[in-house]
């Protein structure tokens, strides 16, 4: 006995409404579930199932008991399709009930989580069809975004269910569905091969993947995707016991696609090995075969428990996982912290150097489609540093183009008749920039010009409270550089010169305002504008 | 805001725009800049301010005032003068220095600010040697070498050609006025706005007198003295020099310790010990200006390392980490790690 899991297209998705129909024209599997899952603030109250019973076992071309479609709250005539507890009660598990009556009771949406209920055995004698599920709320709530709804679709059931008409059975049966090359492979010889399906109960809506492998006697166009599609139905009702189907498929990769999942061959083909994807409604996300008993989690040693290289790779496996994660530190002392693992069937994880010397405590956690975690044996890593050793850089060396200085010399400018009569006053150009020569040799030229002889220095104007207008803004706008013409008789001065130094002191916002410029006139060597 | 009035503002949470008003509270507001003698330097420009405070909003330590936290040195500040014409930026700097004084008959706060270039005399400049290139270049180098901003600098292009230069081993400050002293007539200062301003020595041939002055309200102090005076200049001058082709230029010399990562142990109960890398830093001083300085770790053409400083060890390359932090024109700073002598 194995599950299969499913997950179906939400037909309506309303935020405005009491209720939201989830999905409709199912075929209900009693002993199967349906569930949606919420967000933060959950707004739904409750399930409920539609449905309505066929008449006669195997249910095909059988005649409603009931025309009219009743709420899941209501007893079906001839069928008890009442949930477990009726209308909000509907929910399986203990926390979403209090949380749903918390809700009730008019509290804050805080809520998220999902609302499921079990599909109810039919009656004897009748087979649950048609059915539509809904959510809804107690009137006033508005239904929140449901994000996934999905359907548990119950037990599935196969004895024997392929084998190769080549040999005969038991010889060669696929006793695996799941794992055929785990089979013999005496059962398989190359060449065309009619493949029998007995005793089929699937039941299933949208893709299905199955990793098995059948060869053919005949062209195999029977089953196309297409065909596929529309004969889900027969393949998720127990009409066909003993049916047989035949397909092939050439080595050419089926896709998940219908275009690509048309199969078909003929006699003389050579048949593989092949992942068949079956796309049947359009809305299965992922299928699993694995019957509860391998469900399993493990963990394994790091890779390099020495800690060579002060890291390790901690690897695991799984089988039948949703999830799968790390708890580390689970001592009781320890904060307890996890590392989800992105894959499920292998998974990792790195440890870095930077988290050694510590002990650390590890355990790998899985959890199934419904929820139930499974725990991989606690492990021990004590991370000890070995003592830092020191390294030694015995060789560097860096490359470069040196610029080699040739020849130094000193400039000189002088002035003779200066020297004379003032002595020697030396000014040295100190710089670690280079000229050419004629240029720093006319720099030179000009600074003795400018200065051989006395003249006036350190000139400083003083302006004191100006009156306000042009003249004053001009005066405080003045800056380094800026060009004035000054004339004062007494001292004889009728000329240009620049700002080399400005000095404001202002008194309570303005009320004193003084300018002080110090300033060089303009000298022969510097050329009229 | 009313005109003929100096504002003050002050850049209180520390965004890079000064926008707290503090003019009310200002007593005097003085500041300078330029150079004091002609062929002296340009100095920073600097700021003081007296600013008035009875309720001791300015006393860094006083816990009761509103503005506690603030009032720390490097705050921005920016003060402007609001005319007829408009207005007119004045000064922009940071603080350097509160001095409060809570005295009953003063209850002031003396305020010292000094401009960007005070910021430019702080750290080393390094700009790689480059050939042919003027003034206005190099001072736009040595400014990105030290982090001012491209958008607060006036630059002139310079007035002669360099057939080489770098700048190694000097402030990025002192680095300027080098050039300033030898591009005669050149200037250098932050204006009122805050921005760097290089005035080559063909910069002022071009400007005209925008003002005339005279006796009216003025007061005018002229010297005539000898302090002036110089009637032999020299110049120590290199007039040729070789660019070489490319080769070694440093060489290790002795083995250099790169210590292995050590245990730092955790401070508080219940934290966890962890290895720390203890990085060193090699000074590579070149015997002459370079260009096209490389450090080619990854080959053991340039590099080694081992576990005994004689190389007796065993060799481990792969253990040390050598990053260069700087490739100047004289020398190149390497940061050498041990991140695997575990």
């Amino acid at each position: 006995m194995g599950l299969f899991y499913q997950e179906v297209s939400i037909v309506e998705k309303r935020q405005d409404h009491y209720a939201v129909i989830l999905t409709e024209n199912i075929a209900p599997i009693a002993g199967g579930w349906y569930r949606a899952t919420f967000p933060t603030g959950i707004g739904a109250l409750g399930m409920s199932l539609m449905a309505s019973a066929l008449a006669g076992a195997g249910g095909g071309g059988g005649v409603k008991t009931t025309g009219t479609w009743v709420s899941g709250d209501t007893v079906l005539s001839g069928i008890d399709i009442a949930l477990a507890s009726r209308s909000h009660h509907s929910m399986d598990g203990s926390a979403f009930w209090t949380s749903q009556i918390a809700v009730v009771s008019g509290e804050a949406y805080s809520l998220s989580g999902a609302l499921r209920f079990t599909v109810p055995a039919a009656p004897a004698g009748t087979t649950l069809f048609h059915a539509q599920v809904r959510i809804w709320t107690s009137g006033y709530q508005n239904v929140s975004t449901v994000d996934l709804f999905d359907v548990g679709v119950g037990t599935y059931e196969y004895e024997v269910p392929v084998y190769a008409s080549a040999v005969s059975p038991p010889n060669g049966i696929l006793t695996d569905f799941g794992n055929p090359e785990a089979t013999d492979g005496s059962a398989y010889p190359s060449g065309q091969q009619l493949v029998y399906c007995t005793s089929m109960y699937l039941a299933f809506h949208g893709q299905l993947e199955l990793s098995y492998y059948y060869t053919a006697d005949s062209p195999c166009d029977r089953i196309t995707a297409t065909s596929i599609t529309s004969t889900a139905a027969i393949l998720s009702s127990p009409d066909y016991p003993g049916a047989v189907w035949t397909w092939g498929a050439k080595d050419n990769p089926v896709g998940a696609d219908s275009t690509d999942g048309i199969l078909h061959g003929l006699t003389g083909d050579t048949w593989y090995w092949y992942k068949l994807k079956l796309n049947c409604l359009d809305t299965i996300v992922w299928f699993k075969t694995l019957p509860e008993g391998t469900l399993y989690i493990e963990t394994l040693p790091a890779t390099d428990l020495d800690w060579e290289n002060k890291s390790a790779t901690l690897n695991g496996a799984s089988a039948g996982m949703e999830q799968v994660y790390f708890e580390f530190d689970i001592t009781p002392v320890m904060a307890q912290k996890s590392v989800i693992i992105p894959a499920t069937d292998y998974f990792s994880v790195y440890m870095h150097h930077a988290y050694q010397n510590r002990t650390y405590y590890f355990r790998a956690v899985g959890i199934d489609s419904h929820g139930t975690k499974y725990y991989g044996a606690t492990m021990m890593f004590e991370l000890v540093q070995t003592t830092a050793a020191d390294a030694y850089v015995t060789k560097l060396i860096i490359r470069g183009s040196p610029l080699v200085p040739l020849e130094t010399m000193t400039l000189t400018a002088s002035d003779a008749a200066s020297i004379a009569k003032y002595g020697r006053r030396t000014y040295n150009l100190s710089t670690q920039y280079s000229l050419n020569q004629d240029d720093t040799q006319v720099i030179l030229n000009e600074i003795l010009a400018d200065n051989k002889d006395p003249r006036v220095n350190n000139l400083i104007i003083t302006f004191q409270n100006l009156k306000a207008g042009a003249y004053k803004d001009s005066v405080i706008a003045a800056d380094i550089s800026t060009r004035i013409t000054l004339i004062n008789t007494l001292l004889g001065l009728d000329g240009d010169f620049f700002i080399n130094n400005v000095k404001h002191t202002v008194i309570e916002g303005g009320t004193s305002y003084t300018v002080q410029w110090r300033l060089e006139r303009i000298y022969d060597t510097t050329p009229e504008p | 805001m009313t005109a003929n009035y100096v504002t003050v503002l002050a850049d209180w949470d520390g965004d890079g725009t000064p926008e707290d008003d503090i003019s009310a509270d200002v007593k005097t507001f003085t500041f300078t800049r330029g150079r004091d003698v002609e062929l002296g330097r340009t100095q920073a420009g600097t700021c003081e301010i007296l600013l008035r405070n009875e309720d001791g909003r300015y006393s860094p330590d006083n816990q009761a005032s509103p503005l506690y936290g603030y009032v720390l040195p490097g705050v921005l500040i920016q003060a402007y003068y609001t005319g007829l014409s408009g207005i007119v930026y004045l000064f922009t700097g940071k603080i350097n220095e509160w001095r409060p004084n809570p005295r009953l008959d003063e209850q002031n706060c003396y305020v010292y600010a000094i401009d960007g270039m005070d910021a430019l005399s702080r750290g080393t400049a390094n700009v790689a040697l480059q050939a042919d290139i003027k003034s206005g270049k190099i001072v736009g180098d040595v400014l990105t070498d030290a982090g001012w901003p491209a958008l607060a600098r006036t630059i002139s292009t310079g007035e002669y050609n360099h057939p080489w230069a770098h700048v190694s081993g000097v402030s990025a400050l002192e680095a300027i006025n080098q050039l300033e002293a030898l591009e005669y007539g050149a200037r250098c200062f932050v204006d009122g706005t805050g921005k760097f301003i290089w005035q080559d020595s063909l910069y002022r041939q071009a400007v005209l007198s925008t003002l005339t002055v005279d006796n009216t309200n003025t007061h005018i102090e002229a010297t005539f003295n000898l302090l002036n005076v110089w009637n032999e200049i020299t110049c120590d001058f290199t007039p040729d020099a070789e660019l070489q082709p490319d080769q070694v230029i440093y060489e290790l010399q002795n083995p250099l310790k790169a210590p292995g990562a050590h245990l730092v142990k955790a401070q508080s109960p219940g934290g966890w010990d962890y290895w720390e890398n203890q990085p060193v830093t090699l000074h590579c001083a070149y015997q002459y200006p370079c260009k096209n300085a490389t450090f080619l770790w990854a080959s053991l053409l340039y590099y080694d390392a081992n576990t005994e400083p004689d190389g007796s060890g065993i060799e481990v390359p792969h253990w040390v980490e050598a990053v260069v932090k700087t490739f100047a024109s004289t020398y190149a700073e390497m940061i050498i790690t041990n991140v695997g002598g575990w």
